[in-house]
């Protein structure tokens, strides 16, 4: 199995830093990508999640970069869950990294805090990537703007008798 | 439907709504080489439901009005139906904030004109009567009685408004959530929100761009500006002025929208009220030095967790209303229930799995019922300072607490299987899914471990309380800070004591009660007349 999703070539992965190389891995790890997400967002859902990062709080954000860097090398440093094989989280293929993620996510302490906080904003972008909601059947702008007429005729109604 | 009226351009009158007296931080600081000096008679920090009706009262009983507000101005036309430009526009940390502790609970809060008003739900109850015999009774809080506040909720509601929802907005997994809980006897009562003609968009924690919403935005904001109020955006309150033991203003900086400073600027004023939301006045009140034994202490939180049903048949889950109901049986043990529309980005954090499992499970969102419950928590929490010397909020969960919120998800999944669920996630990392009914028992026979328990919250509250004595409380009984003179407290932090359920309606009702008392001390002392910092 790909160690990345097919979308993101090898130059690309030259030209990310550890932390977006290390996110990456992360974000193609805890997304689906089969049927009916059988599409290829984890760039989209990279430049995303990044945009968030600014705003974490202070300690969550100097904090980040060495919690990416354990996790990298948690496999040469760190007892693995079985099945998963001593080497760089980035190395390790998609099911490896899972089970890393897993383990760090029931482990508890800071470890469990950072990959539940990686698990819900990754998730948040992934399934509001504009193809995830088209796989849902789901159209909000289409809907917000249908309802802000009808709204806005509802109370020129009103106003008018 | 033909109304007459030209559709070109038609649009809610809320979209047309004037901000006059508004001045950007941003657009100030870079032509700023010291800091920039306003001068007011009062200046009110933070604009949400406590800040806004105190800023337009104030303007009202005619004093010269400075309200400040770290995040910037989204109007009605502005908002958007994607979460995440909403989160980073218009949420304090871009929603990522935490309550520390065991478990960590993850907290939303608005960083934006209007407050949380803008990106909450809507929710408009009084205080319940048992809370303020409480209030009146045991914490000798004298005018905190029904009778006494009767008046007080009633102008909060002239500015709220609230309505019920129209049943034909409400959408397919919240009316069956209803009729599940009318089959238990649990008597679902119609929620009430501050809202005029609600088309059922859910779009309410994103900003409401159909206008329905009657948030502070759209409400007394616009009152106080065209009464003459001025209003400042991106202006973050750093420290609290002082001259001897009066206050004499407010310095802080002109923030973007990461939080970064941009420039400097200083308010004086002789009237400080602070409302920027529960956990902000003790971390400014502790950055200024006005410690008090009970600073920060006190801490409320309402846990919520949440259970989601899995149902066969399609419920289009993504249409209708936020929330529409509400159940009210359990509020005397501490539990109220409802049913609610989540956006799939925001449900997956608390779908179990990952990877292909959890998009098996979502891949069935439109089949999903989610509800939750709220606990009045008798744990305590407490707000102190960071390394960054920014507000930290802690919790822990008492064992009644525990107790409690294992009894409303048992309450909530037995709703939830009633309403037809075929499967019901919970909120336990051990205890992930029920597969029929017939194993609702595991959830009374898990351990009562905070350890795998997922909790969130948007209401905090107590930080800053009032009391009779200071050994409970920094805030006097009308929300007066105490050791300085002319500053006051006007949001959630000062409430006494949990109240069950949505608190935005109280928080409302005590800012009004506390203001009269707070204009009645600023005339009996002149007035006017500036108070220079030491």
């Amino acid at each position: 199995m790909a160690a990345y999703s097919p979308g993101v070539s090898w130059r690309d992965r030259r030209n990310h830093g550890l932390n977006d190389r290390v996110l990456l891995a992360v974000i193609d790890a805890l997304c689906p990508h089969e049927e009916p997400f059988d599409f290829d967002a984890t760039s989209d859902v990279l430049g995303e999640l990044k945009s968030f990062l600014p705003f974490l709080p202070g300690a969550l954000r100097l904090g980040l970069p060495a919690g990416l860097a354990l996790l990298e090398f948690s496999g040469l440093l760190l007892p693995q869950p079985r099945g998963s094989g001593r080497q760089r989280f980035t190395r390790a293929d998609r099911d490896s990294r899972r089970r890393t993620l897993e383990a760090w996510l029931h482990g508890g302490g800071i470890r469990e805090a950072m990959v539940a906080g990686l698990k819900a904003l990754s998730l948040l972008c992934f399934y509001q990537h504009p193809s995830a909601q088209a796989s849902l059947g789901i159209d909000w702008q289409a809907r917000a703007d249908k309802l802000t007429l009808e709204r806005a005729r509802l109370l020129a109604a009103v106003a008018s008798q | 439907m033909s109304t007459g009226v030209s559709e070109q351009n038609l649009l809610p009158p809320e979209y047309s709504l004037a901000y006059p007296n508004v001045e950007s931080g941003l657009d100030l600081a870079p032509r700023l080489s010291s800091p920039r000096v306003y001068h007011a008679d009062a200046v009110v920090v933070g604009s949400g439901a406590g800040g806004a009706p105190v800023a337009a009262r104030l303007r009202d009983a005619g004093l010269d009005v400075l309200l400040l507000e770290e995040g910037g101005l989204y109007r009605t036309a502005d908002f958007v139906t994607d979460p995440l430009e909403s989160a980073r526009r218009m949420y304090r940390d871009a929603g990522t904030s935490l309550i520390l502790g065991q478990p960590p609970i993850t907290f939303a809060e608005g960083r934006c004109v209007g407050g949380s008003t803008v990106i909450n739900g809507g929710m408009s109850w009084r205080t319940p009567g048992r809370v303020l015999q409480h209030w009146d009774r045991k914490l000798g809080l004298d005018g905190c009685d029904e009778k006494s506040m009767q008046g007080w909720f009633e102008q909060a509601e002239r500015i709220l408004t609230p309505e019920t929802q129209h049943p034909e907005t409400i959408g397919k997994p919240l009316a069956l959530f209803a009729d599940a809980a009318r089959r238990k006897g649990w008597d679902p009562v119609d929620n009430q929100r501050n809202m005029h003609r609600c088309m059922g968009l859910n779009n309410c924690a994103f900003g409401c761009p159909t206008g329905a919403k009657r948030s502070m935005l759209v409400t007394e904001i616009p009152r106080a500006l065209a009464a003459g109020a001025k209003l400042v955006t991106n202006a973050r309150v750093d420290r609290v002025l002082k001259h001897r033991r009066r206050v004499a203003g407010v310095a802080g900086s002109f923030v973007d929208l990461h939080g970064r400073r941009q420039g400097r600027f200083e308010v004086r004023a002789r009237l400080v009220v602070l409302a920027a939301g529960a956990r902000n006045p003790p971390g400014l009140l502790l950055r200024s030095r006005l410690r008090g034994p009970m600073t920060g202490r006190g801490l409320h939180v309402h846990p919520n967790a949440k259970v989601v049903g899995l149902f066969d048949q399609p419920l289009d889950s993504w249409v209708g209303t936020h929330q529409a109901h509400q159940v009210h049986r359990f509020m005397d043990e501490g539990i109220l229930m409802a049913a609610a529309g989540v956006p799939p980005g925001i449900l997956a954090a608390g779908i179990p799995g990952l990877g292909e499992e959890h998009g098996r499970l979502m891949a069935r969102y439109n089949h999903m019922l989610t509800a939750g419950c709220l606990v009045e928590d008798s744990g305590q929490g407490r707000v102190r300072l960071g390394p960054d010397r920014r507000p930290l909020m802690t919790f822990k969960l008492s064992s009644r607490d525990l107790e409690v919120l294992h009894r409303g998800v048992r309450l909530l999944a037995e709703g939830v299987f009633e309403a037809g669920a075929e499967r019901v996630l919970l909120p336990f990392a051990d205890l992930p899914l029920l597969e029929s009914a017939d194993e609702l028992e595991k959830i009374d026979q898990r351990p009562r471990s905070p350890q795998g328990l997922e909790l969130m919250t948007v209401h905090i509250m107590g930080s800053c309380r009032m009391a009779v004595e200071e050994r409970h409380g920094p805030c006097d009984p009308w929300g007066r800070v105490r050791g300085i003179e002319g500053l006051a407290v006007a949001d959630a932090s000062v409430i006494p004591s949990p109240v069950g359920l949505n608190p935005m309606q109280s928080i409302v009702a005590l800012a009004l009660r506390n203001c009269e008392r707070w204009i009645e001390g600023f005339k009996r002392q002149g007035g006017n007349g500036a108070v220079h910092p030491s």
